[in-house]
């Protein structure tokens, strides 16, 4: 999971628990003041109407009651008599005599349940809050209810308004909080991208183009670690130039002088055995370039970022490799492309891959037929060499051959294996078609470049 | 042709000295700059074979020594080292031809023909003055179509007046091109081998051109 999934959800969690727990305390307040209200509202409406009722009960006119209307102040229901209507809100009051009897019930009444016992002061059950006061001079009770219906009504109300919110707020906040994180990791992307453009030996540091000051020990850390790359690097170049350099020379020098031996003797036996020894060193100055070749791969800079002229290094590699008198076949360069060939390889990398795959034209090729090195529009260099197509079963064998990078094998094996891996290892590939493109015969070898 | 081989291994320098000289031409061999410098403001070279690494240098500062002085000088630089940047190097800074280690010497033929060839002018390996015709890559000369042997010296000799179309090649030219600075030189050398030549040539195939030098006849014999 990425940094910026994994900040987007445990930031959104963290909102959305301290929104529900800030929710929750918010909810208790309320339903404590709101108890309180009740509480006062209660009492407040029992002593103000229990004047009302002792006068009432002496013989004062009803309709100084509330709910009450001139001329049909009660309502009989049984024995207990009702206001024609309540006394406004969502309260209900009963008035009890001095042996606890009912004497009259508001309006809205009917519907309550008021408590068994009339002792005075508040008293709270599950469904209802209720107030009773007693007069002592008459012995009359009031007893105010509320019921607590209204009050979980409006809990509930107040806790869907706490509560709602939160879910439209969480895609909300997902997006700001992903937008957010985007933005403020920015620079963290810059510089990853700057990282994955650096290569050994890269006169642009990274340090000085980093702004974050948090980002820059970690820049000021890949600067030092391509500094040390690249005198790494620069140091396995050297070395391999040189023990190129030392493998070659004393190679060389055994070469020609066994074939300034054989140029010299007269004694046909003497001839064999020194066309013996000259053929083995030819074969070990082979295998010494296969080897140095090979030793290429771990020096392979991965981005190469200069663009070379390919043509002029097709011209090289084919002027040399023309010139071989072991070998007087025409090697033909077209260019289909129309135009240089600017691509960013490393120039050594695509020599020595082109030298192989002229080298094993040669070997397998037909020894009458042609080599054509072709630059195609599609910007990849074809050699193509006439022959017998092969069949798709040796065309796979040949593949797995060099896909399991077989050193000890000579010809199309090893050479074929260092040009794909070469390559491969520069960001571009290697393909092997037989017959060859447009033809019912022959072999092509397409580097397909970076 | 007077060639200069500067090489700092002596197994190469010693067989590549021998089969240049054996194929008529003479060869000075320098095995450091200082000496191949020395070489170099003496006698002009018709061609230079340089390493690249010398113990007390690049072979570069030779290189360009050897176009200063003598602009149509054939230069092969022999060198073990195979990066297409030091080829390209070697080939800007005027060298006609790179040759990486280890080579076959008939190979080093093969470029050595090409590339004097190409400096002088000439396309193809082959000359034809009249009935004669003279393959450069294979070294064969025929004659009304039968081929005429020649020895390494009557070779290098023909070689040098062929090098370039109607030049006429002064004795001393030809001296030079068949003897490095040790060998002993009679006085009478070229004329014996043109003699040579033109008995097995044909006696109008070279003309002489008093107090100037030799001339191949166009016509041929």
């Amino acid at each position: 999971m990425s940094i910026t999934r994994r900040l987007v959800f445990w930031l959104t969690l963290s909102i959305a628990l301290l929104w529900l727990g800030t929710a929750l305390i918010t909810r208790s307040v309320f339903v404590d003041e709101i108890d309180e209200m009740r509480h006062d509202a209660i009492r407040n409406t029992a002593h103000r109407m229990m004047p009302l009722i002792v006068h009432v009960v002496a013989g004062g006119p009803e309709t100084s009651l509330p709910g009450t209307v001139q001329g049909q102040p009660f309502v009989l229901d049984e024995d207990i008599k009702f206001l024609v209507s309540g006394i406004g809100g969502a309260m209900a009051f009963e008035v009890r005599d001095q042996t606890g009897k009912p004497v009259f019930r508001s309006y809205d009444a009917r519907d309550v349940r008021f408590p068994d016992t009339v002792r005075p002061g508040l008293f709270q059950s599950k469904d209802i809050l209720a107030y009773t006061l007693n007069d002592q001079t008459n012995g009359l009770s009031l007893t105010v209810v509320e019921p607590n219906a209204h009050r979980q009504e409006a809990l509930s109300e107040a806790t869907t308004a706490l509560v709602l919110p939160l879910a439209l707020l969480i895609p909300i906040m997902i997006a700001v909080i992903y937008l957010l994180i985007r933005l403020a990791t920015q620079p963290i992307r810059d510089l990853r991208h700057r990282i994955s453009l650096s290569k050994a030996g890269d006169p642009e540091l990274l340090e000085a183009n980093t702004k974050a000051v948090e980002l820059r020990p970690i820049a000021r850390a890949v600067d030092q670690l391509m500094k040390r790359l690249d005198a790494t690097l620069s140091s396995e170049r050297a070395f391999s130039a040189n023990a190129a350099h030392e493998l070659r020379t004393p190679v060389a020098g055994a070469l020609v002088q066994t074939q300034r031996l054989r140029q010299e003797l007269d004694n046909p036996s003497a001839i064999a055995r020194v066309t013996a020894v000259e053929a083995a060193l030819r074969q070990l100055a082979d295998l010494t370039e296969k080897l140095l070749q090979v030793s290429r791969f771990e020096t392979i800079p991965q981005i190469h970022t200069t663009r070379e002229d390919l043509s002029r290094i097709i011209s090289l590699i084919v002027s040399e490799t023309g010139n071989d008198t072991q070998d007087a076949r025409r090697i033909n360069v077209e260019n289909d492309l129309g135009q240089e060939m600017m691509v960013a390889i490393d120039p050594d990398i695509f020599a020595i891959s082109l030298r192989n795959l002229i080298e094993n034209a040669m070997r397998h090729g037909d020894p009458n037929g042609t080599i054509t090195v072709r630059i195609a529009p599609d910007w990849t260099v074809r050699v193509i060499n006439d022959g017998p197509a092969l069949d798709p079963q040796s065309l796979e064998r040949l593949l797995q051959r060099y896909s399991q990078g077989d050193a000890a094998q000579s010809g199309h094996g090893l050479g074929l294996s260092i040009v794909e891996r070469l390559m491969k290892q520069s960001g571009g590939g290697l393909r092997i078609l037989s017959p060859a493109t447009g033809r019912s015969d022959g072999f092509e070898a397409v580097l397909e470049m970076p | 042709m007077r060639v200069l081989l500067l090489e700092d291994d002596t197994k190469i320098g010693s067989a590549v000295r021998d089969h240049i000289a054996a194929s008529g031409h003479a060869v000075d061999w320098a095995q450091d700059i200082a000496t191949a410098m020395d070489l170099l403001a003496v006698v002009p070279f018709d061609l230079a074979l340089l390493d690249m690494s010398l113990p007390d240098g690049s072979g570069l500062s030779v290189l360009n020594k050897v176009r200063e002085l003598g602009p149509s000088a054939s230069i092969i630089i022999l060198s073990a080292h195979s990066r297409v940047a030091d080829r390209i190097k070697g080939l800007n800074a005027g060298a006609d031809d790179y040759l990486v280690k280890p080579f076959d010497l008939s190979e080093l033929d093969a470029r050595v023909t090409a590339v004097a060839r190409r400096v002088n002018g000439k396309t193809g390996n082959e000359d034809i003055y009249g009935p004669l015709s003279i393959n450069h890559a294979l070294k064969r000369v025929t004659r009304d179509g039968v081929v005429v042997t020649l020895t390494a010296r009557e070779w290098a000799v023909l070689e040098r007046l062929t090098r370039t179309s109607q030049e006429t090649v002064a004795k001393l030219s030809i001296e030079d091109s068949l003897y490095d600075l040790s060998a002993d030189v009679d006085s009478n050398t070229v004329e014996v081998y043109i003699s040579r030549l033109r008995k097995k040539l044909g006696k109008d195939a070279i003309r002489t051109l008093r107090g100037l030098g030799y001339q191949m006849n166009r016509k041929g014999p």
